[in-house]
């Protein structure tokens, strides 16, 4: 098996209702995803579903032996009445490898700074978690996806709720984490046009429509088939070496 | 001890022509209990508090109680006596409130689809029928109601060796298990999921965390009873969380503040003739005063 995770005719969902059948997919080594979608699409069940969160409810998931994951969360599920410094939050990613009975070494705690000193934040170490920033807490969980050097990162929607300034920080992180490593990403986002020129390769996904298209984000990234997936009519226009997705409106409407 | 000034005046405070001091061997065990108790309880109580599970326990000792109840009406439809059945504490009611108490948590712990139901409902419905059933089975052994009512409510004055034995291994027990597992339980607690995608077990983790809370639950009560058990459970966390930006110390303080609660409240209940377990709840909640404070100087700082 070359690929790092394959799905074969997987089916997912909730409570045995299924969101999207029929998906199949390969991830290799090295790849950059960018899994866009409408709301309720499924993006967040699929990745879910991938590592393990959510059961698939038909077909087989194929993980290369060994394979191990970082998740970022979106940062609003960490409950802010634990009273926890960054450092310890960026800790716990090291908590399934060092394993149950053992304590957390010195080693460990070099090994998360050295992650947040990476993504800009070793200065908020010591600082609460809750008392962080939107932008601060991304990093530190993205420092804590990182810290188990995972073979596959698996980031949802890391630039929800930011200003432009927080947005483009944290994906030039991102680039830069992929760059440098090699790392596997996945990332779950609602913008197309931060995918569009970022991510290698693109999951597009519509559960309710049953569409679910793979491919380079080269070829996939066209008005045709976002149109398809969206019902709105988009150009992709291309200027100084950088995409644009502009949407102009329902397709049977025309354009506006 | 007697001479140092302020302890031999506390020690000494006479209370129906008997001493603190004369009364302390009578007291002993029950003293003992409640020190466990506070201190185990105020340890899970922080997780009771993180995990925002207050009303799981709170319909685990329901659940508890009516294993207790259970074990009485089947022994007596077997034509046995209550107090035989109590003198067999550990085979009967000691071990159905156990069963109970965990089966309830395995229950509590399955992720329900909140369509049709709420959580809180559920835990509604598993804290009001339990109680009901205990009600309606002590008004049927009504003869027998005041045994029962002893082990149900808890009588901390007078509590046996027994019961202070299996308080204490309880106590090593639950908290070895949580020295072992503080990582997992921690994580999986802040965020499951992550925790899981990372390859943690955390449903495991998450059920052996309820069991241990249930089996607490379930062992406290028949020695405090369950109302001081909930209010261990829920107080000196509380307060702790209020105090600090760091859990460690969220841990230490709120077993400091749940033992010295359970000193102060049963020393002060045999000073003025209160009863134990509602002098020790009203104490803790004094605990709470500190993190108010705070709370209010913050406010009134940044106005």
């Amino acid at each position: 098996m070359s690929a790092l995770l394959a799905a074969h005719d997987l089916s997912i969902g909730y409570g045995g209702r299924a969101l999207l059948s029929g998906i199949n997919l390969s991830i290799e080594p090295g790849d950059w995803w960018g899994v866009v979608g409408p709301n309720g699409a499924g993006k967040t069940t699929l990745m879910k579903t991938l590592l393990g969160i959510v059961p698939a409810l038909a077909g087989r998931i194929e993980r290369r032996a060994g394979l191990s994951f970082g998740y970022v969360p979106q940062r609003g599920v960490i409950d802010d009445i634990f009273p926890l410094p960054a450092l310890d939050v960026v800790v716990m990613g090291r908590y399934p490898r060092i394993g149950p009975g053992r304590p957390v070494t010195r080693a460990d705690r070099e090994l998360a700074l050295s992650y947040m000193e990476r993504v800009s934040i070793a200065h908020l170490a010591r600082k609460s978690f809750r008392s962080l920033s939107g932008g601060q807490k991304q990093r530190t969980l993205i420092a804590r996806g990182l810290v188990p050097e995972p073979d596959v990162l698996v980031l949802d929607e890391p630039t929800d709720g930011m200003d432009l300034a927080g947005e483009t920080g944290i994906m030039e992180l991102i680039t830069d984490l992929q760059r440098g490593s090699g790392r596997t990403l996945l990332m779950i986002s609602h913008s197309l046009n931060l995918v569009a020129n970022h991510a290698k390769q693109l999951m597009l996904i519509h559960g309710d429509e049953g569409v679910f298209r793979t491919g380079m984000t080269d070829e996939l990234l066209n008005g045709k088939t976002l149109e398809e997936v969206y019902h709105v009519s988009v150009d992709v226009h291309s200027f100084a070496g950088r995409r644009f997705v502009v949407a102009h409106g329902s397709p049977d409407t025309g354009r506006v | 001890m007697k001479s140092i000034p302020l302890l031999s005046n506390l020690l000494l405070v006479e209370r129906n022509g008997m001493t603190f001091l004369d009364a302390l061997p009578i007291l002993q065990n029950g003293i003992l209990a409640g020190l466990l108790v506070a201190l185990v309880s105020a340890f899970l109580g922080v997780y009771v508090i993180l995990k925002r599970i207050v009303f799981v326990s709170a319909a685990i000792s329901q659940v508890s109680s009516l294993g207790v109840a259970c074990a009485f009406l089947v022994a007596t439809l077997f034509g046995r006596h209550a107090s035989e059945v109590k003198s067999q504490f550990l085979s009967g009611p000691g071990a159905t409130s156990v069963v109970f108490a965990c089966v309830a948590a395995m229950l509590l712990a399955r992720q329900v689809s909140e369509k049709r139901i709420t959580r809180e409902s559920i835990l509604g419905i598993g804290y009001l029928l339990p109680a009901g059933l205990t009600l309606l089975i002590l008004d049927v052994l009504s003869a027998e109601a005041h045994a029962i009512e002893d082990i149900l409510f808890g009588n901390s004055v007078f509590v046996s060796v027994e019961q202070v034995r299996v308080q204490a291994v309880t106590a090593v027990a639950v908290l070895l298990i949580h020295l072992l597992l503080y990582k997992e339980f921690i994580f999986t607690s802040l965020d499951p999921e992550t925790a899981t995608a990372c390859g943690m077990r955390t449903r495991l983790f998450n059920r052996i965390l309820l069991l241990t809370i249930a089996f607490t639950i379930s062992v406290s009560i028949m020695s405090i009873g369950a109302l001081p058990v909930f209010a261990f459970m829920v107080i000196p966390a509380s307060a702790a969380l209020t105090l600090t930006e760091r859990l460690g110390r969220a841990f230490l303080l709120s077993v400091v503040f749940g033992v010295s609660a359970a000193l102060v409240g049963f020393y002060l209940s045999f000073v003025f003739s209160l009863p134990t377990g509602p002098a020790m709840l009203t104490t803790a909640g004094l605990f709470l005063i500190p993190g108010g404070l705070k709370a209010l100087l913050q406010r009134w700082r940044v106005a």
